[in-house]
């Protein structure tokens, strides 16, 4: 049930995030890519910076990641976005997790979405169907740290005009 | 000892984590049907930096007291100073001798009180090809890359007549050179002063570090010494009259004394004859006692032309005196 509520909170707080994202149109991390077609793509890393005011409340916020120390959760966001004027279907995002991080458990979210791993970019299945070979090549089952793509299958379609978002934790090694 | 060594030589491993300066870059691409097409597009790609953490360990290595004698010279305390952080970084030493709890100070060594490790030979080397190197503070102070070891040796005189046992400390304190580290709270942000220029963060041990070590007076030591207590000739010249020639025999006195505290384990003590010289049967006694030549229950036999007594564990301190008789063929 912890895992559950922690899930919940990710997903409104990522929601919460989004006009915060959307006002955020200049610098590298924030422009859109320029790419033909009508999905527009805005993919953005952020970390959460706690504060304590005068009172003691303690309030996190959350800015772009731009230098970050190691152990740090860094929050990837994808926004997609139909500009186009009619339903875009089949939509399936694909995330190679970056280097000198380790997918935090529990942190992926996708409204709406399959949600996929793969250990090696090409067999892509649900953590219960993923295997890794140990030192005696036997086949264990795979943990986050095996992991090395995310999948993203938007269900149905999206309209136009509407956008979505996915997105993970990730720990600095 | 050979732990250290590798230490020394490791390469720079993960566990401070990711490098300062690395930049961490994540792009995601997206597949879709546009009008029964489809098509794929890339997002942006989301980069940032990884900042320097700046922070210090340092390690006693030595497992108990260091064992000196009163006075003494050149005598080490071991320590591993560590780069716990994830950037290259410049570090200063300095020693603290005044310290409380203690019945002496450590007198910094007149060769110098801090050796750095030179990588040779593992341990304090006063001398010799693999001389370790003397730390003169601003001028060759050590850089660590991140998760890199050093070994440091604060070296000492130790003062005369001090009592067996007593205890005297020393410290080792290190601090990062980084302005505004060392001390500093943990998390204090340092703007741009990490590695290449990267920011850096203050980590939790405030970017310092500081160990002490202990000196004890009068660790376990045997010695041996062997003497000729009695010459007496064929002749019955004795002393410094006799002449040694066949037929002389001369009685050996052999002391052998443990001093300091502690216990010497299997004490044994063995002595081979030269051939000039033929062993007097039934001649040995210990502390004053006659022993028998045979192995049996005494702590003493006389076997393939040696003499062996066996004391077993030995506390300090005591001495023991064996004589003997031989005669110079």
């Amino acid at each position: 049930m912890k895992t559950l509520t922690l899930l919940n909170l990710i997903l409104s707080l990522s929601i919460a995030a989004v006009p915060a994202a959307y006002a955020q149109q200049t610098g590298a991390q924030q422009s859109s890519a320029r790419q033909p077609g009508s999905i527009e793509l805005k993919h953005v890393a952020e970390i959460e910076v706690k504060t304590t005011d005068a009172k003691g409340k303690v309030t996190i916020k959350r800015t772009p990641a731009d230098k970050a120390i190691p152990g740090t959760e860094v929050i990837y966001t994808t926004t997609f976005k139909n500009v186009g004027n009619k339903p875009a279907g089949n939509i399936v995002i694909n995330n190679l997790l970056p280097l000198h991080t380790t997918l935090v458990a529990g942190s992926v979210f996708g409204t709406n979405t399959d949600i996929t791993y793969s250990v090696d970019g090409k067999i892509f299945a649900t953590p219960n169907k993923l295997t890794v070979k140990d030192q005696a090549g036997k086949d264990i089952p795979a943990t986050v740290k095996d992991y090395t793509h995310i999948r993203w299958s938007f269900k149905g379609n999206l309209a136009a005009g509407k956008s979505s978002q996915v997105g993970f934790r990730a720990k600095i090694n | 000892m050979s732990s250290l060594f590798f230490l020394l030589h490791a390469p720079p491993a993960q566990a401070a984590g990711a490098p300062a300066g690395t930049v961490i870059s994540n792009q995601v691409t997206l597949g879709y049907i546009d009008g029964g097409v489809a098509t794929t597009t890339s997002s942006n790609i989301a980069t940032f930096t990884v900042a320097e953490i700046i922070d210090v360990s340092l390690a006693a290595q030595d497992a108990a007291p260091v064992a000196v004698n009163s006075p003494d010279t050149s005598r080490a305390l071991t320590m591993l100073l560590t780069n716990i952080g994830n950037g290259s970084e410049n570090f200063s030493l300095i020693r603290n001798n005044s310290l409380p709890g203690n019945q002496f100070d450590p007198v910094t060594a007149a060769i110098g009180g801090i050796f750095l490790e030179s990588g040779a030979q593992t341990g304090f080397q006063v001398s010799g090809p693999n001389v370790d190197t003397l730390y003169i503070s601003g001028s060759n102070d050590p850089v660590l890359a991140a998760d890199a070891s050093l070994v440091v040796y604060l070296v000492s005189d130790i003062p005369s007549s001090l009592a067996l046992g007593s205890t005297g400390l020393s410290s080792l304190n290190v601090v990062s050179l980084t302005a505004g580290a060392a001390g500093a709270a943990p998390g204090t942000p340092l703007t741009g002063l990490g590695t290449g220029g990267v920011d850096a963060l203050v980590g939790a041990n405030s970017a310092t570090a500081s160990t002490t070590s202990s000196y004890q007076v009068g660790g376990l030591a045997v010695s041996v010494s062997k003497s000729v207590a009695l010459i007496q000739d064929p002749q019955g010249r004795t002393g410094s009259t006799a002449i040694i020639m066949p037929g002389t025999v001369l009685t050996y006195s052999v002391s052998l004394r443990v001093s300091g505290n502690g216990t010497a384990n299997n004490l044994a003590f063995n002595d081979p004859l030269p051939a000039e010289t033929s062993f007097v049967p039934n001649s040995i006694t210990v502390n004053g006692a006659t022993r028998t030549d045979a192995v049996d229950a005494d702590d003493t036999n006389f076997t393939s032309n040696t003499i062996n007594v066996i004391f077993s564990n030995t506390a300090a301190p005591v001495t023991h005196v064996i004589t003997f008789r031989v005669t110079v063929n």
